[in-house]
């Protein structure tokens, strides 16, 4: 035991005195924090939108698609983006159509789409390119990294904080645009009433079906995002087993975050230390299947103690109500 | 109505005549049955380019055909099930660990139905079948030539193996590997890495990223469409190697025009399952082929080998390449014995 304990400790202190460990963090926390986005702006409006794994899945292998028929060094992956972009926006809307319009339970409507994306994805990535597993047939190349001038030549920081994906610069940026969107905003407010209490929001004329269908759509468009960045920037190819659970770990940050992008993007990082960890203390003589786990159990404990929390405030709050009739009573 | 009802079975039945009128010819009939889809690159169209040489050069004997139970492993069972009761088949190939199980039940109920079982070790002693033989690919003497051809390219001396899944193959792999590499260099650190996946080539990547920038400069990446991820880090990790597996990869990047990617692998240790088939198809028509036994295919014969590229080339000089074949013609003729996992 006292052994293993020894090599624990080496792992963590090797991995954590190696500056490609924290790029890392950066690096695979980002398409999480993606899709916990999408999430949580869906998640706002009271809609929980499950399918974000489908939405990933099938606009990853857009973003590759496009991006390799107008051609790798002729900006297609930037064309890839938009496409994975206007595609997950429009599995988003379907997503609302089906949930609200047709009254499909919104989580039926989730796993629904997360099974016909990966069937969908691979039948139409053999029709197109033959390929039934990966399209490593094809070259559709990668997003530009970016070299911060003057942050790059300072020694570990640089090496940390410069040289990612533009993409992956963007996904934090947007956690700020997106917080400021759902707070500042007359449709974020909107979308937050809509979730808090669509009845009360129906009343003074907000129709909760369109906010519905706003939110889900912007959820589909993060999740557009979080597609192309996996095969875009984190690979340049797309295969069937690329997404593997992200979309479900987005979705679980951003309820462990309720929501809020600012804790959501930090339990997102808080994924990618765990994940990157698993990565790096492979050459220590640690179980490889503990290793593996132990971002999902991270992420679990989590959730967890989100619902424990939430479900303390809600009795405080019941109680709070309940005194408060005592006291109505009284007078 | 009842006269179309009654034209309609007439048709039914005629047709019903005329397809056991085809199906009654006395060729081998031989389905391969691929636990996953073509299309990997490697492993599974290996296979099926085995059926289509056998199709090709014996086909006026054997009629050999493919099927896909598709990557959704819950379905498997049932599905060689069918292939088992439709009793349509002569020989059924069928392999890898996650069908090893299931075929052993199934072999036992059916047992006039002939197996031929690949790439895992077929335990005759817990399961003893007359109906059964199996191919086993000796990957651990392929993975000594490429763990050798590795520690050669090694500036650092530290060097990776970076697997799908840990079972017994996978670990055969590594014996072979790890051996090869301490041949050429005994103080060659050659470390241990599993991806956890055949199909998330993004966890290929950051495994092998994490390995680079921890020293190693050769990573031999062997687990499916995971693997491919270790290309991708080789190339932005600088003066690194991988190399690939099962097919020849190198020359495959090549071919498709991804010169960058092909500059990195020098070279790929590959399992040529295509040869297995077509000689072991061979000897049934001959009449020498023995069943309830292992065949163990290896270098001699050529059903595992080192692929030889233009990096392959561009990496190694001469006296090295010289070297590397005085290795192949040892393991071949028994001069060096390579420990495996089996």
């Amino acid at each position: 035991m006292g052994v293993w304990f020894n090599e624990v400790f080496a792992a963590i202190g090797s991995a954590f005195s190696n500056p490609e460990f924290y790029f890392m963090i950066i690096q695979s926390a980002a398409p999480i924090l993606l899709a916990a986005l999408g999430c949580a702006v869906a998640q706002k409006a009271s809609a929980t939108n499950m399918g974000m794994e489908g939405i990933m899945t099938f606009t990853a292998l857009v973003a590759v698609l496009v991006s390799s028929a107008v051609g790798a060094t002729a900006g297609g992956p930037w064309v890839g983006l938009i496409a994975a972009m206007i595609v997950g926006s429009l599995l988003g809307y379907l997503v609302s159509v089906f949930a609200y319009r047709l009254k499909i339970d919104i989580t039926l409507v989730g796993i629904a789409l997360n099974l016909i994306a990966t069937g969908a994805a691979v039948y139409l990535m053999y029709t197109l390119t033959g390929d039934r597993a990966t399209t490593t047939s094809l070259t559709s190349g990668n997003l530009p990294k970016v070299f911060i001038p003057g942050l790059n030549d300072i020694p570990v920081i640089g090496k940390i904080f410069s040289g990612h994906y533009i993409l992956t610069y963007a996904s934090y940026v947007l956690v700020f645009v997106l917080s400021f969107f759902i707070f500042k905003t007359k449709t974020g407010l909107r979308i937050r009433a809509v979730g808090e209490n669509p009845n009360a929001a129906e009343s003074v004329g907000i129709s909760s079906l369109k906010i519905k269908t706003i939110s889900l759509t912007l959820s589909g468009l993060f999740g557009g995002i979080a597609g192309a960045y996996m095969s875009t920037c984190y690979l340049a190819l797309f295969s069937s087993g690329l997404i593997a659970g992200r979309g479900f770990v987005g979705l679980a940050a951003c309820m462990m975050g309720s929501a809020n992008p600012g804790i959501v993007c930090l339990c997102c990082l808080a994924f990618g230390v765990f994940y990157a960890f698993s990565n790096f203390a492979q050459h220590f003589e640690l179980s490889i299947y503990a290793l593996g786990a132990v971002p999902y159990v991270v992420v679990l404990i989590g959730v967890v103690l989100y619902a424990v929390y939430v479900r303390k405030k809600e009795q405080k709050r019941l109680k709070g109500l309940d005194s408060e009739e005592k006291t109505e009573r009284a007078a | 109505m009842k006269k179309i009802v009654s034209l309609i079975l007439v048709a039914l039945m005629v047709l019903g005549m005329v397809s056991t009128g085809f199906a009654a010819d006395d060729k081998m009939k031989i389905v391969y049955c691929i636990n996953g889809t073509k299309g990997d690159k490697s492993f599974f169209d290996s296979g099926s380019e085995g059926m289509e040489w056998i199709n090709r050069d014996f086909g006026d004997k054997v009629e050999a055909t493919c099927l896909e139970f598709t990557y959704d492993d819950t379905t498997w069972k049932s599905q060689l099930e069918n292939v088992f009761m439709a009793e349509e088949y002569d020989v059924i190939i069928v392999g890898t660990y996650d069908m090893l199980e299931m075929t052993a039940e199934l072999t036992a109920e059916y047992p006039d139905q002939k197996v031929w079982f690949y790439d895992e070790q077929w335990d005759f002693e817990a399961n003893p079948r007359e109906n059964v033989l199996s191919l086993l690919f000796k990957q651990n003497e392929g993975s000594y030539v490429v763990g050798a051809m590795a520690a050669m390219a090694s500036k650092s001396g530290h060097i990776s193996f970076c697997g799908g899944m840990s079972n017994i193959v996978l670990n055969d792999f590594y014996e072979g590997y790890k051996q090869g590499a301490a041949a050429i260099n005994p103080d060659i650190n050659c470390e241990l890495t599993w991806m956890n996946s055949f199909s998330d080539s993004s966890k290929g990547k950051d495994v092998a990223t994490a390995s680079y920038s921890q020293g190693v400069d050769v990573v031999f990446a062997c687990g499916g469409s995971a693997g491919l991820g270790v290309f991708e880090a080789a190339i932005e990790c600088g003066d690194v190697y991988a190399i690939g597996v099962d097919g020849d990869q190198g020359a495959y990047f090549e071919s498709v025009g991804q010169t960058e990617k092909a500059a990195k692998i020098i070279t790929s240790m590959t399992k040529n399952v295509n040869r297995g088939f077509y000689d072991t198809a061979k000897k049934a028509i001959e009449g020498t082929l023995e069943y309830g036994q292992n065949y163990r295919l290896g270098l001699d014969g050529d059903y595992v080998g080192a692929a030889v590229t233009s990096t392959t080339n561009a990496v190694f000089s001469a006296e090295q390449m010289a070297k590397i074949e005085q290795i192949k013609a040892d393991i071949a003729s028994g001069a060096i014995v390579v420990n495996t996992a089996f």
